[in-house]
């Protein structure tokens, strides 16, 4: 799995491609989510659309920080979930605790709502 | 290889009968899944059944060889995996504490949603017909589940 930051709109982009699994990303991601934290960024959207799989790990782990961006007082979105992708989160019911968007532009501009 | 319990049974034999034996190991997940994914691909099962079984798989894999070991750190991990009928079955055994599907926590209630764990299972379970865990009478747990090809 490979993380690239980005900032867009004054909105942080974490671009995740490839596997989230246990062992395989969600260390990473949760190393990344902390470096946010830790340079006061608090409003950050995380792409998934080039991720191809993901477990209940990475599921946990993507839960995970949105509750510590949370408690931070930040704001953790997510954007471009692939159809397979979308139906875990569909089933777990965490499609009602995030806020999802296919767009980037409409995912950047809704944090000025 | 015993009959099934109480999986669907539609009359046909056991067909195409891969069995292995891996120590429990979490690097030797991928290897496993991808050949029972790479499995149902060869009987012309869809993207969305591969994905489903893959899941399921890979969450029960990881149970198994994570607990497994608990109690002794050399412990194997057997799979099954086999056609019948139009459904692809897939049976995990290993020898560690085995858990009950009546214990596991409903992780999408309120109060666990933004649990950071306890959603293995319960994806694989949703993800797959008759998912069932089985205590054997001389040790170990035995996971059976199965995926329907669709018609």
């Amino acid at each position: 799995m490979k993380i690239k930051r980005r900032e867009r709109g004054g909105i942080t982009i974490l671009d995740i491609s490839g596997d989230i699994t246990i062992g395989q990303g969600d260390v990473e991601l949760r190393k990344e989510i902390n470096d946010l934290i830790d340079n006061d960024v608090r409003k950050v959207i995380i792409n998934l659309s080039k991720v191809a799989f993901i477990d209940s790990s990475g599921i946990g782990e993507i839960v995970r920080s949105f509750t510590t961006m949370q408690k931070q007082g930040g704001v953790l979105k997510l954007l471009g979930l692939e159809a397979k992708v979308r139906d875990l989160f569909v089933i777990t019911r965490l499609i009602t605790i995030f806020e999802t968007f296919e767009n980037e532009q409409l995912a950047v501009e809704s944090f000025s709502k | 290889m015993p009959k099934s319990r109480n999986l669907p049974d539609d009359g046909n034999e056991i067909d195409f009968l891969v069995e292995l034996n891996i120590p429990s190991q979490l690097d030797i997940v991928r290897l496993v899944v991808d050949l029972g994914t790479a499995l149902m691909e060869l009987r012309g099962y869809d993207s969305t059944d591969c994905s489903a079984i893959r899941l399921a798989i890979h969450e029960t894999l990881v149970n198994a060889v994570t607990y497994g070991r608990v109690e002794n750190p050399e412990a194997r991990v057997s799979v099954k995996f086999y056609f019948k009928g139009t459904c692809f079955h897939t049976d995990i055994f290993d020898e560690g504490p085995g858990y009950s599907l009546n214990d596991i926590p409903d992780p999408t209630l309120p109060e666990n949603i933004l649990k950071d764990g306890g959603r293995g299972i319960f994806l694989a379970q949703q993800l797959t017909e008759n998912y069932t865990v089985e205590k054997l009478p001389e040790r170990g747990f035995r996971v059976s589940f199965c995926r329907r090809k669709k018609t």
